[in-house]
């Protein structure tokens, strides 16, 4: 499945993303801007304002990431911990 | 100003001392709107140099003599290089600059007949006017012209820009721009002096100008007034319009391309 997120590389922590979503679906937590999974419904508000696309970031997952793992990123995880991404799929 | 009272404290308090002539060097320690607002004008920029040089080097069959290729692939460059510098003032609100570049097609563009207007369509942060294709060169010539000349405009609206480093490079790529102007109005010049060119020329005019003049923003913007309050820039989007329209009219005029 698919699990909308912020990428930490792109991100310039201006909040845009946090005031522009209307269900309240994402946090500032420990300075990471995280999406919260079960909130999301995707309709993109985030994206239209990020000024860096960093909010345009879609990760395939098998299992959705908590905000407080997300809080942890400074890469996407596909690249720090495959623990949830598909590689346990195989 | 329209939107501050939506402006978190620290913003309130930076929107105040810029309101008092201070400037600002570090956007790190700057308020988060502020930063928002920079960013989104270097990316817009440097989007822009990007898609520019990359269409301008996919577009160097086009012009007529290898003098005019050689200045092409010399402006493509240049554009790159443009680009390359305010990439590196960006990268210092910590995004990171090369993956940004890879993550987006700077060579796409789309069909001749689309119409965008003010709408967003793509990730990268490029003037609309660079989503559509040159086809021809009279195509190029009016477009590098129009185009120059709304990026001079605004590269002057922000020599003055309170966030000083941009106001720096700012003031050094504005001389470059120019030149890039100089090239498109020369080779109007010459090219015009052909009725068959002068007709090509005219068509190229008329599908352009809109598409350019949509480049300048849209008016009564509130996110201009933004701009505006933290001294971002210095002219409303339909002042630079104005004045790119009569700079248009003018120069299209004397070059018989459009008649009273």
């Amino acid at each position: 499945m698919q699990q909308h997120v912020v990428d930490p590389e792109m991100c310039i922590q201006c909040s845009a993303c946090e005031m522009a979503c209307p269900l309240k679906a994402i946090a500032c937590i420990a300075g990471r801007f995280c999406v919260d999974f079960e909130k999301c419904k995707g309709c993109a508000k985030c994206i239209e304002d990020c000024p860096t696309a960093a909010c345009d970031c879609f990760i395939e997952v098998a299992q959705s990431y908590t905000q407080m793992e997300q809080a942890e990123w400074t890469v996407l995880p596909v690249f720090i911990d495959q623990s949830k991404g598909l590689e346990d799929e195989k | 100003m329209e939107t501050v009272s939506a402006l978190s404290e620290s913003d309130r308090s930076l929107l105040a001392g810029i309101s008092e002539g201070k400037s600002v060097t570090n956007l790190q320690t700057s308020s988060s709107k502020y930063r928002e607002l920079v960013i989104g004008i270097l990316l817009q920029c440097a989007d822009s140099e990007m898609a520019g040089g990359l269409g301008f080097a996919a577009a160097l069959s086009l012009p007529p003599s290898l003098a005019e290729k050689t200045a092409l692939a010399r402006i493509a460059y240049e554009k790159l290089t443009l680009a390359d510098k305010t990439y590196q003032l960006a990268a210092q609100t910590g995004i990171n600059i090369d993956k940004y570049i890879a993550s987006h097609c700077w060579e796409a563009r789309l069909g001749r007949s689309a119409v965008l207007e003010y709408k967003r369509i793509s990730a990268d942060k490029r003037l609309n006017a660079l989503h559509f294709p040159i086809e021809c060169w009279s195509d190029l010539i009016v477009f590098t012209y129009m185009m120059a000349s709304v990026a001079c405009l605004q590269l002057e609206d922000f020599c003055s820009s309170s966030f000083e480093p941009w106001s720096e490079l700012a003031s050094t790529h504005l001389p470059i721009e120019k030149s890039h102007k100089e090239f498109g109005l020369s080779a109007l010049r010459k090219a015009s002096h052909s009725e068959s060119e002068l007709t090509a020329i005219r068509l190229s005019f008329n599908y352009w100008y809109e598409k350019v003049l949509a480049c300048c923003g849209p008016p009564s913007s509130v996110r201009n007034a933004l701009f505006l309050g933290f001294k971002l820039k210095a002219s409303k989007n339909e002042d630079i319009a104005k004045r790119w329209q009569a700079e248009m009219a003018e120069t299209f005029a004397n070059l018989n391309v459009i008649v009273d």
